[in-house]
């Protein structure tokens, strides 16, 4: 009876062997901090009140449901990457004609009352079929280490681009780089690669929207805006920077930023809520919220250099630099260092869609860490 | 360590990088920057509201109000916000949307208009309107449709026009909303079908009726607006002025009047003439055909005009325009969105259309605003009211007017602005607002600066409420406030209360007053008739004193009203001249009883003996004719003062010399050492420190020439004559109800003097001067006077008290360049007796103003 039990018990120990609970955790403590920060952002909105509870359920019910999505068979798995980032390229592809325009932008599907972002849902799919194509091309040509994956990313890109949404578009080209750079790509490629994306986006300015020229130009000229900019195109950028500002070095106290709480800083709950976690902690807070964060990717890098095979290894390397980009393009657009664009900042910005993209992400460094040595052999089939 | 493993460490490396990149520019902005970023949070929080407060009342004698302040509102328009939710509106400009459309090319086969005929206009006749509102029922899908003709921005605005008119049917305005916001998605291809059939189709039931019913809910919802237009016009006075309609003359503006439609009309004309000049001035300054993007980022990058300047502007800045100029250019910004934009931009800023609006008027335009009465806006003021009006139905004159003045910083009427440490407590003085000290320094000196810059007063701009400006005007109020974005206040942490001014209570008798101007304008009309004058050329006032106390019971005076040429406008006249110096000054024979006074005191009257009149005295310049009634008989005193000779009064001041006669106007109160002036509260009177007029001999000084001194005195001095004692004038009584210490008569101190005075003066009207007018019945002791001025004319006094046994009453009346031949006796007396007669009609009033008299 005994032995029984103990190998019950086993049994069901040996299902979660190597999972990363620390990782699950610390998730879920970098959630709980986005849902106070979602909360003092949405406290004097009629409109908006109500989002950090959907956010808090939408938290439990992805960390839950991501631990049976890290549980897939690593062959499942292989075998289904691309189809799985067919039907996200195929999501974003049919946004044009079924998708619901808010705000000028075409990026959600509405179902209801309730929206999905498929951008958000490409992205970690497009860890998922980069790690799969460049598992096995650790000495790849330029053609198969480099050029394959910036088609593959190319695709997902360039739809995200046409919605538009330049942030997205944008956060998938560092996680690309980063996954080719852990592939083993060289390093001449990839600062050539960078040298030509860097003039292609040049080139292609002209092209920009108005408006994104706009943007582009307040942020070029941010140290000296005339009022009409400033009320105008500008507002975001300047309102998020007199925000973060004024936060000084203590802050203004939890729930207590004027310029969040007087509703001069837009999107706060989304693609500004670091400037609200700013005002309200100062510069020691952001500081410390900047460091959790990169601490979490880094952590997702540590199990990556704990992962033996491959495949994992560039999932969990993918996905650390999922969330570092969006860290610096999230917090970069708030402080004024990038031109402004509206980026989530995944686990802290409200949208469930955006929960259950980073809850993929990290279901897929779950599956990377967990021990599945029958499977080891199927990956170097597929 | 493998390849992998050390570039998964470089990656690591990397994001520990961008971590201290973004550290470092949170120390810049947190730190280093923190204190200017705060400014700048403050600028976006704080606002001031001023308090404004209420400036005292003026109430008469008995207690009635002549003046006060009451809550008035402004009523202002904003033309955008009406064409965007009105029926009218919104229909007119879709037939202009798409007349204009049809003139610019865009490729499109687009009905040119709603209707046919001329464009739409306001005051076009509601069955145009209606046509025009079916017609955009009847536009085709397709001209609405993403994949139609018309470009994104064109195709927005005419969407906006035509979904509106159709979310006005009451059954389908969810679904036509609905169908405005979803259209792209329900349909996905363009086709030929009206749009209005299409809505209909999809909400009523009946299909065979559907194009019908919504036809008709369309139109019921245009005439009800219609309607509601015309109560809007009903509410609105008759004064409404029309901007664009007016005719400018000279620095003025006269407004024509018209109805509410030609007004809006006006409206849309201004609105399309301002636009057109913008997108002129424009075009004068910018060129479709630019230089290309990248020859701007060249540009900006290697500027070809290289002249090093001071301020030369950073080379991020110079790509920043470079940008922005490709930004605003945009391949699909035309000419035709421009004027477009010009035209929006145009019409969003608020027309003052009426003030003042009664509240009653105010609670039906904020109640309906929204829905019925879209883009009027009301704002509240206070303002002067004047409940109790003269005889021509205008605020007393007495009373004077008020306006705005706006503090200059040196000015010492700027109150100083105090702000404590509570400027950052909450209400119950517990929560802090988490400003910093540095933070909180600096709101407090802006909004001090702001206080200052817009610190404005409501002044007293001419008679009472400029003179008791200082007791009428409150000191305003004001809260420092948090606003959010939408300028919605959230928070008030710090307010100093407004106080209101001081009511004053004046001594003036607005039934007197009546009296007085209706007596003054009887004799006046009665002037103008016999002497065939125009009734412009009438000049005359009349002050009537408590003899014994000062009190001021009554001043009016004529003309009533001026004619402004410019403006063409009948405006009240509002200097006063029984106390300032208006026309020219002599009084003439109206002085000889106060030399008469002086005489009997040097002893002048009784020493030696005094020639007879022979219709002269003196010679050369230095001499003066008479007519009295005593010639070639001797006179004594009291015969000289009934009948005015002149001869026997220039022997006098030849006895008194100059500083005789200077002697006697200064004991009475007429001539004051060194100051032009005698300060009362709430008057101004003038008076001449010195001789005016050394020009004028000795003689023609004895009998009243040489002199001025206004009519407010003379009463006082004839009530001097009558109770032997000089009455401080007294025009404020009390001030928020407490009686204001009454200063004490001067005694005289001339003994008998003026016996022989008075009984001249009780002669004067019965059988002197003044026996024409008809006072024999009164107990009345007066003076007439008649002083020769320029051009011909005369100055006509005539001042007395009455009863002349026991003084209650003085006064002065005095008209003005009147014709020759016109004296003391004939006009000036005859509004005395039309005072005293109507007196005698009013029985209460003649008791309260003879109280203590026999």
């Amino acid at each position: 009876m005994r032995l029984e039990v103990e190998s019950r018990v086993a049994r069901y120990a040996g299902v979660f062997a190597g999972f990363p609970f620390g990782l699950w955790i610390l998730a879920l403590v970098v959630s709980g901090i986005g849902v106070l920060f979602i909360h003092s952002a949405t406290l004097a909105s009629e409109e908006f009140h109500g989002q950090s509870v959907k956010q808090s359920v939408a938290i439990l019910a992805c960390a839950t449901g991501a631990i049976p999505l890290a549980m897939f068979s690593r062959a499942w798995l292989l075998r289904h990457a691309f189809v799985l980032f067919s039907l996200a390229v195929l999501a974003l592809l049919l946004l044009p004609w079924f998708g619901v325009t808010i705000n000028g932008a075409r990026r959600w599907y509405a179902f209801g009352s309730a929206t999905i972002q498929p951008t958000e849902f490409a992205k970690p799919l497009l860890v998922l079929v980069l790690a799969r194509w460049l598992r096995l091309r650790s000495r790849g040509g330029f053609g198969e280490a480099v050029f394959v994956p910036i088609l593959i990313t190319m695709l997902p890109l360039c739809l995200t681009l046409r919605q538009p949404d330049l942030g997205s578009a944008l956060s998938m080209l560092p996680i690309l780089f980063a996954m080719s750079w852990v592939a083993g790509a060289r390093p001449l490629h990839l600062v050539s690669i960078a040298v030509i994306g860097v003039l292609g986006l040049i080139a292609v300015l002209p092209l920009l929207q108005g408006y994104q020229l706009e943007r582009i130009a307040i942020w070029l000229g941010q140290n000296d805006l005339s009022s009409a900019e400033s009320r105008g195109a500008g507002y975001q950028l300047v309102q998020s920077l007199i925000a973060i500002g004024s936060g000084g070095w203590a802050g203004d106290g939890l729930f207590e930023g004027l310029q969040n709480r007087y509703d001069f800083l837009p999107y706060r709950s989304t693609d500004f809520v670091f400037a609200v976690i700013a005002e309200e902690t100062g510069f020691r807070g952001s500081l410390l919220f900047v460091a959790l964060y990169s601490g979490f990717s880094l952590v997702i890098l540590a199990y990556a250099y704990r992962i033996r095979d491959r495949f994992g290894r560039l999932l969990a390397a993918g996905v650390a630099a999922y969330f570092a980009t969006h860290l610096f393009i999230h917090v970069g657009v708030c402080t004024g260092l990038l031109p402004p664009t509206g980026l989530p900042l995944p686990l802290m910005s409200y949208g469930r869609s955006s929960v259950a993209g980073a809850w993929i992400a990290l279901a897929l460094v779950a599956h990377a860490c967990m021990r599945r040595p029958r499977e080891l052999s199927e990956d170097a089939v597929l | 360590m493998s390849r992998a493993k050390t570039r998964l460490l470089m990656l690591a490396g990397g994001i520990v990088f961008l971590a201290t990149l973004l550290g470092f520019r949170l120390f810049e902005l947190q730190v280093v920057q923190a204190d200017g970023l705060r400014l700048e949070r403050t600028r976006n929080l704080h606002g001031v509201e001023w308090l404004h407060a209420a400036r005292g009342k003026i109430l008469d004698a008995r207690g009635r109000v002549l003046a006060e302040d009451e809550s008035k509102f402004l009523l202002s328009f904003v033309y955008r916000d009406f064409r965007r939710a009105h029926a009218m509106g919104l229909v007119l400009h879709a037939d202009r949307f798409l007349r204009d459309l049809s003139e610019v090319e865009v490729g499109l086969a687009a009905p040119r208009g709603l209707l046919r005929g001329a464009p739409l206009r306001y005051v076009d006749a509601a069955a145009r309107f209606e046509a025009a509102a079916l017609g955009a029922l009847a536009l085709p899908m397709s001209l609405l449709h993403r994949r139609g003709p018309l470009p994104k921005r064109l195709r927005s605005v005419l969407r906006f026009y035509v979904f509106k008119i159709l979310s006005g049917a009451t059954t389908v305005a969810r679904a036509a909303i609905d169908l405005g916001r979803h259209f792209d998605e329900k349909y996905l291809e363009p086709g030929p079908e009206p749009i209005g059939q299409l809505l209909a189709a999809h909400f009523y039931p009946r299909a065979d009726r559907a194009a019908q019913s919504l036809r008709e809910e369309v139109l019921d919802w245009l005439r009800a607006q219609q309607a509601d237009l015309n109560e809007i016009a009903s509410l609105l006075s008759p004064r409404l002025s029309l901007p664009g309609s007016t005719v400018r003359v000279a620095r003025g503006y006269i407004s024509e009047r018209g109805s509410l439609l030609e007004w809006l009309d006006a409206c849309d004309r201004l609105h399309a003439r301002r636009a057109e000049r913008k997108y002129e001035r424009y075009r004068e300054h910018s060129s479709d055909v630019g230089p290309s993007f990248w020859a701007r980022v060249a540009d900006a990058l290697f500027p070809s005009d290289a002249a090093p300047t001071d301020r030369a502007p950073s080379l991020t800045r110079r790509l920043a325009n470079a940008l922005a100029a490709g930004s605003s250019k945009g391949k699909d910004a035309t000419a035709f969105e421009l004027r477009m934009a010009m035209r929006f931009r145009s019409e969003s800023g608020p027309v003052l259309v009426q003030k003042p609006v009664d509240f009653a008027d105010v609670v039906a335009l904020v109640l309906g605003k929204r829905e019925r009465f879209p883009g009027f806006e009301v704002e509240e003021e206070l303002q002067r009211r004047f409940p109790v009006r003269d005889l021509g139905g205008r605020p007393y004159r007495i009373l004077g007017l008020t306006q705005r003045r706006e503090l200059a910083e040196d000015d010492e009427a700027r109150p100083s602005i105090v702000l404590g440490d509570e400027l950052d407590l909450d209400v119950d003085g517990t929560k802090r607002l988490h400003l910093a000290d540095d933070e909180r320094e600096v709101w407090k000196v802006q909004i001090r600066e702001r206080l200052l810059r817009e610190y404005r007063v409501r002044e007293g701009r001419n008679n009472l409420e400029l003179k008791l400006d200082a007791v009428l005007t409150g000191r305003a109020g004001w809260r420092a406030l948090l606003r959010d974005r939408s300028g919605r206040e959230r928070y008030s942490p710090s307010h100093v209360a407004a106080h209101r001014g001081k009511d004053v209570r004046v001594t003036i008798d607005t039934e007197v007053q009546d009296l007085l101007l209706a007596a003054l304008r009887r004799a006046g009309e009665d002037m103008i008739a016999e002497r065939e004058l125009a009734p412009e050329d009438l000049r005359a006032s009349f002050t009537v004193i408590d003899a014994v106390d000062g009190d001021i019971l009554g001043m009016s005076w004529i003309p009533e009203t001026y004619r402004n040429d410019v403006l063409e406008l009948d405006i009240p006249d509002r200097k006063n001249p029984n106390c300032e110096h208006r026309w020219e000054p002599p009084p003439g024979s109206i002085l000889k009883p106060i030399f008469a006074v002086e005489g009997q005191l040097t002893g002048d009257v009784d020493s030696g003996e005094y020639e007879v009149c022979r219709g002269h005295f003196g010679s050369g310049w230095n001499r003066v004719s008479c007519d009295c009634r005593g010639r070639w008989k001797p006179q004594t005193l009291e015969d000289a003062v009934k009948n005015s000779c002149n001869s026997y009064f220039g022997q006098l001041g030849r006895r008194l010399t100059v500083v005789g006669l200077q002697r006697a106007l200064q004991r009475f109160g007429l001539l004051s050492g060194t100051e032009n002036r005698i300060h009362v509260p709430g008057l101004r009177i003038d008076l001449p420190g010195h001789v005016p007029d050394e020009r004028r001999s000795l003689l023609a000084r004895s009998i009243g020439y040489g002199w001025r001194t206004p009519p407010i005195l003379i009463a006082r001095a004839y009530a001097a004559l009558g109770t032997g004692a000089l009455p401080p004038l007294r025009l404020v009584d009390a001030v928020d109800g407490r009686v204001l210490v009454r200063e004490k008569s001067t005694p005289l101190d001339v003994g008998d003097a003026l016996r022989r005075v008075r009984i001249g003066m009780v002669a004067v009207p019965r059988d002197g001067t003044a026996r024409r007018a008809g006072l024999q019945g009164d107990r009345i002791a007066a003076k007439t006077g008649t002083a020769e001025v320029s051009g011909n004319k005369n100055n006509a006094w005539f001042a007395g008290y009455l009863p002349w046994d026991r003084p209650r009453l003085a006064f002065c009346v005095t008209f003005w360049k009147c014709p020759e031949g016109v004296h003391g006796g004939d006009y000036p007396a005859d509004a005395v007796r039309y005072f005293l007669r109507s007196l005698d009609a009013k029985p209460a009033l003649r008791a309260r103003l003879f109280r203590g008299a026999r």
